[in-house]
């Protein structure tokens, strides 16, 4: 059990597959984590307040934003960032669909709008029947704003996706 | 180093009862729930305080995150959270309006972490689900060393942010009991700048028996009966949640016509003080009101839901 009295906490938990333990304040954001402690500038600032989701991560494989989680809530958890999506030399599938389709712009919502897609593709699992008129693959990244695309070339990149498999 | 991080304290507690017996010994001293921080962090950062006392009672999800029936009840421990409600073909079974409201929190990555319990225990006037569980006649339960004590949910809000849980306890679970077999007309609708992550201007929880001769088909306006029981319960119309019972009562036995839906629209008053804030105002809230009471209450709006 933590002392009460302690400013800071260790927390342990895997990051992009490996395992990392650092020293922090409890209610440290996880961004914050991950930009400043960790050096994984991939997952964006935005808004701070839970509304833009351009710090979308997934923990357990569910997509959250980042600036709303405390560093002590994650203690064994798994977290994924963009960074874990490409391997060197090669795009992961949505974003050669992006790039494709013109999906891609400022780059601005690009990370959390890439986590909160994966999130739900990777959820599809082998059953990938999102329903046809794309309501499904809306609302799964309707907590991300995106100024520049109009969101349409986005929402083609998830389903070239779909119809390609992940 | 902002001073909200440097000079909080937080308490993890690793089991339920560990966490209530800790409530118990610290009471009046400050310390507070800190389940999903998905409310709690954003208004910390944002208003940067600091040297504030969290119970982190997030790792106790196995103790207080389970829906499931007991009996004629339907128990959601408060730390299930809005994407485990969504899903919850039980909690769909209690009422529909309960996945609906989950559905309409934020977005994906809020509600894979808001929680039921604070939702609920926050007490923002605009709590999405705050209306369901006025509509659906749900019971919550507060939980100390002392033991356990249940409270309609009517009377857990006690005013703008304010509630009747006691400095030793937490607000463990949601209480809701089995539905009256028969057909119901029902509506969730939650008003806001856009359907993702909006704070609602005005939200409502709408839900009716109807009593018709023979069974209704399933593409039948409900119009051809009569309502019984009807549930009115409103959200960002005033400090806490309301039910609009003097329109409820307008309702009862009556067709689902045009005619009725004007009148008790006209009645809203009676019960709803909606306020002008930096969200909306008095008047255009009391207007969508009505329009939704008006086409609710004929038949226009809604969906079936057959138990």
């Amino acid at each position: 059990m933590m002392d009460i009295e302690t400013a800071a906490v260790r927390v342990s938990f895997e990051l992009n597959g490996q395992p990392v333990s650092i020293q922090s304040p409890p209610l440290k954001r996880l961004l914050d984590v991950l930009r400043h402690d960790l050096g994984l500038m991939g997952t964006k600032n935005g808004c701070g307040e839970g509304d833009c989701g351009s710090c979308t991560v997934l923990i357990d494989g569910l997509p959250v934003v980042s600036c709303l989680v405390p560093i002590v809530q994650l203690d064994g958890a798994k977290v994924r960032t963009v960074e874990s999506l490409a391997e060197p030399g090669r795009l992961h599938p949505l974003q050669e669909a992006l790039a494709e389709t013109g999906g891609a712009q400022c780059g601005g919502c690009l990370s959390g709008f890439q986590m909160a897609a994966c999130g739900y593709l990777e959820s599809l699992g082998d059953a990938k029947t999102p329903a046809d008129d794309d309501t499904e693959l809306r609302r799964a990244v309707a907590g991300v704003l995106c100024r520049c695309t109009g969101y349409q070339r986005m929402i083609e990149a998830m389903r070239r996706v779909v119809a390609g498999g992940v | 180093m902002p001073a909200i991080v440097s000079g909080s304290r937080v308490h993890s507690p690793s089991t339920a009862a560990e966490a209530l017996a800790f409530l118990a010994e610290h009471a009046g001293e400050g310390w507070r729930p800190l389940a999903g921080g998905t409310d709690v962090m954003m208004g910390l950062y944002r208003d940067r305080r600091g040297g504030e006392r969290w119970l982190n009672i997030a790792r106790l999800r196995p103790e207080w995150g389970r829906i499931a029936w007991e009996g004629d009840e339907l128990r959601i421990g408060a730390l299930a959270t809005m994407a485990d409600l969504r899903e919850s073909a039980a909690a769909r079974a209690a009422h529909p309006l309960i996945c609906e409201a989950a559905s309409a929190v934020g977005a994906a990555q809020i509600q894979n972490r808001a929680t039921v319990g604070g939702n609920i225990a926050n007490g923002s006037p605009a709590g999405d689900t705050l209306p369901v569980w006025l509509a659906v006649d749900a019971e919550i339960e507060l939980t100390s060393t002392r033991g356990a004590r249940r409270v309609a949910f009517e009377r857990f809000m006690t005013g703008y942010r304010q509630s009747v849980i006691a400095a030793d306890e937490l607000l463990t679970s949601v209480v809701i009991p089995r539905p009256l077999s028969g057909e119901h007309w029902y509506l969730f609708r939650k008003v806001a700048p856009r359907a993702a992550q909006g704070i609602s201007k005005v939200v409502v929880a709408a839900t009716g028996s109807i009593e018709a001769r023979g069974s209704l088909r399933e593409d039948e306006s409900p119009a051809t009966g009569v309502w019984r029981g009807v549930r009115l319960a409103w959200g960002s119309m005033g400090p806490v949640t309301k039910r609009a019972y003097a329109a409820e009562r307008s309702a009862e036995g009556r067709k689902l016509a045009l005619e009725l839906g004007i009148e008790a629209a006209a009645m809203l008053e009676t019960d709803l003080r909606p306020i002008d804030d930096a969200r909306s105002t008095a008047a255009y809230r009391m207007a969508v009101a009505r329009n939704l009471t008006r086409e609710f209450l004929s038949g226009n709006l809604g969906r079936w839901w057959r138990v």
